[in-house]
């Protein structure tokens, strides 16, 4: 019984790590035609650089908040009937400087080259942090067009925290690398 | 016996399939820049106010200048340190018998931040004299009666009975006032 029970759970153990691999193999083919689409439900940018200054010129005016809307997001998407993805956007390295906050929202997506369906930014800018949160809700399938100013625009904006202490802001002795993660998520029905 | 393990198996598939799916992401990345900021400037209705503005700024001030200035500022330091204003005369002809005080009132409120500290009363000299301590990332609002009221008297240091008070029109006075890094 014992040993019967260690073979179970070894086989458990063996069939766990397999499907890495070979997890289409084990489906039916309606699950594998699933696995193919996820596989070219692609997301890219026009890799436009984003390089922000917090300042003021004015004596006695507190910094200005400065926005960058270079950057264009470029998916491809084939999503199941019924279901849909959405962008959502976290940061994943780097951290905003203190005192200040930095938002991101996207427009929805340029009409030159793009086809299906597109999905719908949301319209409240939405404030960078750890965690995930959505920019883009109700993308079916679609493609937005491969050039650098097509897809979703992209808005950044940087400014001062004004539910924080002025006095946190700090002068950055080189300027701060943040990584931004977009992920396309998985087609679902939420 | 089995169940249990067919059950956790199978979840393990779903959780496999699932990050197989979100594996599409894109990174991009940002730079953000907070330059150290020191400038300062006046406010005030004396027409005879000249204005440099930046790290220094110029005020020239007559016997009728009296209480009529604001000095306005923004500041963003870097971690762990302070600016400073300082004031020195820059031009002057005054007369030998007389001297110039300056208080410089505390900051009015309008704007935010760890404002600076006035150091009290001083007499101007052409030699650098701290008036404002300690002051950190912030702004004092631009404008009369926001930031620092300056505050002139024109002191005779000792009595004169003949003075003539007509020359006393004529003075004009620079005055100098210099945001720097306490360090």
């Amino acid at each position: 019984m014992l040993n019967k029970t260690k073979f179970s759970l070894l086989l458990i153990l063996a069939l766990a790590l397999f499907p890495y691999k070979t997890v289409a193999q084990s489906y039916t083919p309606g699950e594998m035609i699933t696995l193919n689409v996820t596989q070219y439900s692609l997301i890219a940018t026009n890799n436009a650089p984003v390089n922000m200054v917090l300042s003021s010129s004015v004596a006695g005016t507190p910094v200005t908040s400065v926005s960058n809307s270079d950057m264009y997001v470029k998916i491809s998407s084939i999503v199941p009937g019924g279901t849909h993805r959405e962008i959502s956007a976290r940061i994943a390295s780097g951290t905003v400087p203190a005192g200040t906050k930095l938002t991101l929202v996207s427009a929805p997506c340029t009409t030159t080259n793009s086809g299906g369906v597109l999905g719908t930014p949301f319209a409240t800018p939405i404030l960078l942090d750890g965690v995930d949160k959505e920019l883009v809700d109700l993308i079916g399938t679609c493609y937005t067009g491969t050039g650098s100013t097509d897809g979703y625009r992209l808005t950044y904006t940087w400014s001062r925290d004004t539910s924080l202490d002025y006095g946190l802001l700090q002068a950055t002795v080189t300027p701060v690398a943040i990584t931004v993660v977009l992920t396309l998520t998985a087609h679902d029905s939420n | 016996m089995m169940k249990p393990y067919i059950f956790i198996l199978l979840s393990l598939y779903f959780t496999i399939y699932d990050v197989c799916a979100q594996n599409n992401v894109a990174k991009m990345s940002l730079n953000l820049d907070i330059p150290a900021v020191s400038i300062i400037d006046f406010a005030g209705t004396d027409n005879k106010i000249l204005i440099n503005s930046g790290k220094g700024a110029e005020q020239i001030i007559n016997p009728s200048t009296l209480d009529r200035t604001w000095l306005n500022y923004s500041s963003i330091v870097e971690e762990n340190t302070t600016n400073i204003i300082s004031v020195n005369l820059s031009a002057w002809n005054l007369p030998s018998n007389m001297a110039i005080r300056l208080k410089v009132g505390e900051n009015a409120g309008a704007g935010a931040g760890a404002t600076g500290k006035p150091v009290g009363q001083i007499l101007l000299s052409k030699y650098p004299q701290q008036v404002i301590t300690g002051i950190g990332s912030c702004y004092t609002g631009r404008g009369i009666r926001k930031g620092h009221q300056l505050t002139y008297t024109w002191e005779g240091l000792f009595p004169v009975e003949d003075a003539d008070d007509d020359s006393m029109e004529n003075i004009e006075i620079a005055v100098t006032y210099t945001i720097t890094s306490s360090i």
